[in-house]
């Protein structure tokens, strides 16, 4: 039920939530959306409710203190950092010394949730201390516990924030429809685009790396690639018109990456919400660029190190990260003036660079990854690009080209404007509705029938 | 006063549809998801089982694009009667076994620690052994393996009361097919003329759904084409030409062997994702040719198209979680039936399905080797060791306990495809010789 996708969300959950919630008093809406969050959260992690709750709990108090500023709300920041930090790196490292599935759902993006919580009290960016209900309510909502968008106390639930008074949210009728097209659009992109690709880049595991030639490897690249984004992009989406139902503002995590211009622009755009926290509470913080070349590459290198661990405890992470890492210091002082002149150069390393990395991102193995390398450039070791299977990548391309088409076309900001903008065509409308029920057909016959995503 | 109130609630309608006007996507979801459940209410009793289970578990819109996706139709109105039938009957016959199973489950629990891996090969042992009981009614000697002296002078005494020409020529031919060195004349089948069912470590943790409880009889019945008449052949060693007239049908395991083996340039290839001993037939199959040429055609018009000499069928892992062993076993024979009709001299080899990997049959009830290893057994018992063979590949795929090598897979189902070739190296010491027809399309 914790999946947006699955058909029990959509109409069992939300149903019966959102009318709870609409018929509720404004003032009590905060209540109920704390609730519903938590049966929400039970459904998926009956045992780490228990871990939420208390952290709840622990975080409203240690924000009141945090909210005094000055040296002793210093001091309350502080045990705040302590604690949640330490849950999550408590979490992640039994996650990576253990393996298997020890992570509660969620823990990265609300634990950072609270952190910013702590902060904002502190610096005073939340000007007035929220009640325990509705810091509660922001730390566990339902659209956002299990991927995110990490989204800012002060954008749903300060003071004059979008129709917000305390305790709850007026709801607009326009915001519901604008809600729920997002709502739409995102499933379709994650149930019609990411999930179908997935089964090629699943594909290419069963055959082994070591066996596939090199150009269905750079497919497998893009396969993977594309996956990622509309998966992403698509679950960022529909999170963000669930919370616009509910009369919060939209919250953009992803704003056309893949047209940006540079390695750094790119992770503007990507995963907003995450690089903003990193960028206000770790980058900031720690000076930014401000002091100096040396300072600046050794933030940059802290901030990067600490976003691969929070992605993952293997070490391909620490490998993304350190790539990344490297590529934007490369930009930003060893070629940032060809970069200007010739902006094309700056799309490759987009277009190109960025597949490569998320290679590195999605296998966890590095002897699998170091293969996979190898099938990417077989010249470097002798190797032959031939597949164990000749024109191994014409079959492939000739079924899942339509998925990437429909993924270019995507990645061009002005195709995703054009359809916002007339969201309330009538046209677009009925495509909406379409592609709502081939979206649920499609996850209905995937999701309780295993046996269509294992078609032996 | 009433007017007034009249007034107002009209006032509120007005302001109400204007509002609703202004939201054409909620309105529209809203209004056809509810059509769609108003449709799908009164045939609630076609779509749900008996139990009514599925509607706690799943939404009945999901149920409903379920059926739909399966062809059938659950709505309340008879559009499509018929096509709902056999779906329904298919899953009343899974929840008759349901309750059989049941008294099962405690039985296997108790024996599972024990059972090893020569748990495979003792009921395979045992099946051999009903074989031997049910045949042995009109025989003298009882269970033993019958040395060929002895069976040629069976044969004379059988044949005593034909016409001497006929008679000479039984012996001429019975002499023929003692110079191959693989005949073997015996009043029951030799046990080595077909491989062993490869066993596996049983976890306890199989969905007995989707078994059969231990002492079901498969091998009561082997009439028709499936009868045994004494003459038997023993695998040997052949090459690649062997199977230039060999026609190999399978799910997607036999189509990773024809696009990473060297077998995909010798043989025929009827394969397809997904499919089963109960699609098989409603499914359109990819046919390669050695030549490389590639249709797609039914698996009746590629029966039908010309005459193999070997037809390999290795089916099973796309239905483990459909019905029971015996209705897989069911299906699986029918299929031979069929093919035996269409194919009547070929020889035809059941390719014991390919186990999984420790890490799936340990972790998932349905993709267990225990499961896999019941149905191999009983599909096993359809060989006659005449012109229908059973043979177990699992004998070089898989470790001491059974499981798919860990190291030749990464979804636990499909080897690799640099491993494939391990197959083909097997099924090339399980060749069947008769005459010398059998050798291969060239010198036949």
């Amino acid at each position: 039920m914790v999946v947006f996708s699955g058909l029990e969300f959509i109409f069992r959950f939300l149903p019966v939530f959102l009318l709870i919630y609409y018929i509720t008093p404004r003032k009590y809406r905060n209540a109920v959306l704390f609730i519903g969050s938590m049966v929400f959260y039970a459904v998926g992690e009956p045992h780490f409710v228990v871990l939420l709750l208390g952290l709840c709990i622990a975080d409203y108090l240690l924000g009141r203190g945090a909210a005094r500023r000055g040296k002793s709300g210093a001091v309350f920041l502080f045990l705040s950092i302590l604690l949640n930090g330490g849950v999550l790196v408590g979490f992640k490292a039994a996650q990576a010394i253990q393996g298997g599935d020890l992570l509660p759902i969620g823990l990265s993006f609300y634990i950072f949730k609270m952190l910013s919580y702590e902060g904002d009290l502190y610096t005073g960016r939340i000007r007035e201390t929220p009640r325990f209900i509705d810091a509660a309510a922001y730390f566990t909502m339902f659209p956002q516990i299990t991927e995110g968008p990490i989204m800012r106390c002060s954008t749903g639930f300060g003071e004059g924030a979008h129709g917000a008074v305390p305790g709850g949210h007026i709801v607009h009728t326009g915001d519901v429809e604008d809600g729920l097209s997002c709502f739409v659009i995102g499933l379709s992109m994650k149930v019609l685009l990411a999930d179908r690709l997935e089964l090629l880049w699943t594909r290419l595991s069963t055959i082994g790396y070591a066996s596939i030639s090199t150009p269905l490897a750079w497919i497998g690249a893009y396969t993977y690639t594309f996956e990622l984004y509309f998966d992403f992009w698509g679950y960022s989406m529909m999170a963000a018109g669930l919370a616009m139902m509910l009369g919060f503002p939209f919250v953009r995590n992803f704003a056309h990456p893949y047209a940006s211009r540079s390695v750094t622009a790119f992770y503007r755009d990507w995963h907003v919400t995450l690089g903003e926290w990193f960028r206000d509470y770790l980058y900031f913080p720690l000076g930014g660029s401000r002091q100096g070349a040396a300072r600046t590459i050794f933030n940059l290198f802290v901030v990067w190190v600490i976003t691969g661990l929070w992605h993952g405890g293997t070490l391909n992470y620490v490998l993304w990260s350190m790539v990344l890492f490297l590529l934007i210091v490369w930009e930003k002082f060893v070629v940032k003036k060809l970069l200007r002149k010739f902006p094309f150069l700056g799309h490759l390393h987009v277009w190109i660079l960025i597949p490569l990395t998320w290679v590195i991102f999605a296998i966890t193995d590095l002897g699998q990854l170091g293969t996979y390398f190898t099938r990417l450039f077989p010249f470097v070791t002798g190797a032959s690009p031939v597949g164990m299977a000749a024109g191994d990548w014409i079959t492939y391309l000739r079924i899942f080209w339509p998925y990437f088409a429909a993924g270019i076309v995507l990645c061009i900001p002005k195709v995703s404007h054009f359809v916002w903008n007339r969201r309330r065509n009538p046209v677009i409308v009925i495509l909406l509705a379409v592609l709502f029920w081939i979206s649920i057909y499609v996850s209905a016959n995937a999701g309780s029938n295993a046996f269509m995503y294992f078609d032996f | 006063m009433t007017t007034l109130s009249a007034d107002r609630a009209i006032e509120y309608m007005k302001k109400f549809f204007k509002k609703l006007m202004k939201m054409p996507l909620t309105v529209i979801l809203i209004v056809s998801c509810g059509v769609f459940v108003l449709f799908l209410i009164p045939g609630i009793g076609k779509t749900s089982d008996a139990s009514g289970e599925n509607l706690l578990t799943e939404p009945l819109i999901q149920i409903g694009l379920i059926s739909l996706h399966d062809g059938e139709n659950p709505f309340g109105f008879g559009i499509g009667e018929t096509a709902s039938a056999g779906g329904g009957s298919a899953l009343s016959s899974t929840d008759t076994s349901g309750s059989e199973t049941a008294e099962l489950s405690s039985k296997s629990g108790s024996s599972g620690d024990e059972e090893t891996k020569e748990n495979g090969a003792a009921d395979q042992s045992a099946a051999q052994g009903d074989t031997a009981a049910d045949g042995s009614s009109d025989a003298a000697s009882d269970g033993e393996t019958a040395s060929s002296a002895e069976t040629s002078s069976s044969a004379e005494t059988d044949a005593s009361g034909s016409a001497s020409t006929e008679e000479d020529q039984e012996e001429a031919e019975l002499k023929e097919k003692e110079k191959n060195l693989t005949y073997v004349h015996a009043d029951h089948m030799p046990q080595e003329v077909n491989d062993d069912v490869v066993g596996a470590v049983d976890y306890g943790i199989a969905d007995t759904n989707y078994m059969s409880p231990d002492d079901e009889t498969y091998n009561t019945d082997t009439e028709g084409v499936f009868a045994q008449n004494g003459d038997y052949y023993r695998f040997q060693d052949v090459d690649a030409l062997y199977f230039s007239d060999a026609l190999i049908i399978g799910n997607s395991r036999t189509e990773g062997l024809h696009g990473f083996s060297s077998l995909g340039k010798t043989a025929y290839f009827a394969a397809k994702e997904g499919i089963s001993v109960f699609n098989i037939f409603d499914k359109t199959l990819n046919y390669y040719s050695p030549d490389g040429s590639q249709q797609s055609a039914s698996l009746t018009d590629i029966l039908a198209s010309r005459q193999f000499g070997k037809i390999y069928i290795s089916l099973g892992i796309n239905e483990i979680g459909i019905g029971t062993s015996k209705m897989f076993y069911e299906n699986y024979r029918k299929i031979l039936e069929t093919i035996r009709e269409a194919q009547p001299d070929a020889i035809i080899f059941i390719e014991g399905m390919m186990h999984v990997s420790e890490h799936l049959s340990s972790t998932s009830g349905v993709f267990s080797n225990t499961i896999v290893v019941q149905r191999n057994t009983a599909v096993s018992t359809l060989a006659n060791g005449h012109d229908i063979f059973y043979v177990d590949m699992n004998s070089v795929y898989c470790d001491e306990n059974g499981n798919l090598l860990s190291d030749v897979t990464e979804d636990g189902i499909h080897p690799y495809a640099s491993e494939y070739e391990r197959w083909v190296d097997f099924l090339k010491t399980k060749g069947i010789i008769r005459t010398d027809a059998d050798r291969g399309a060239v010198s036949g």
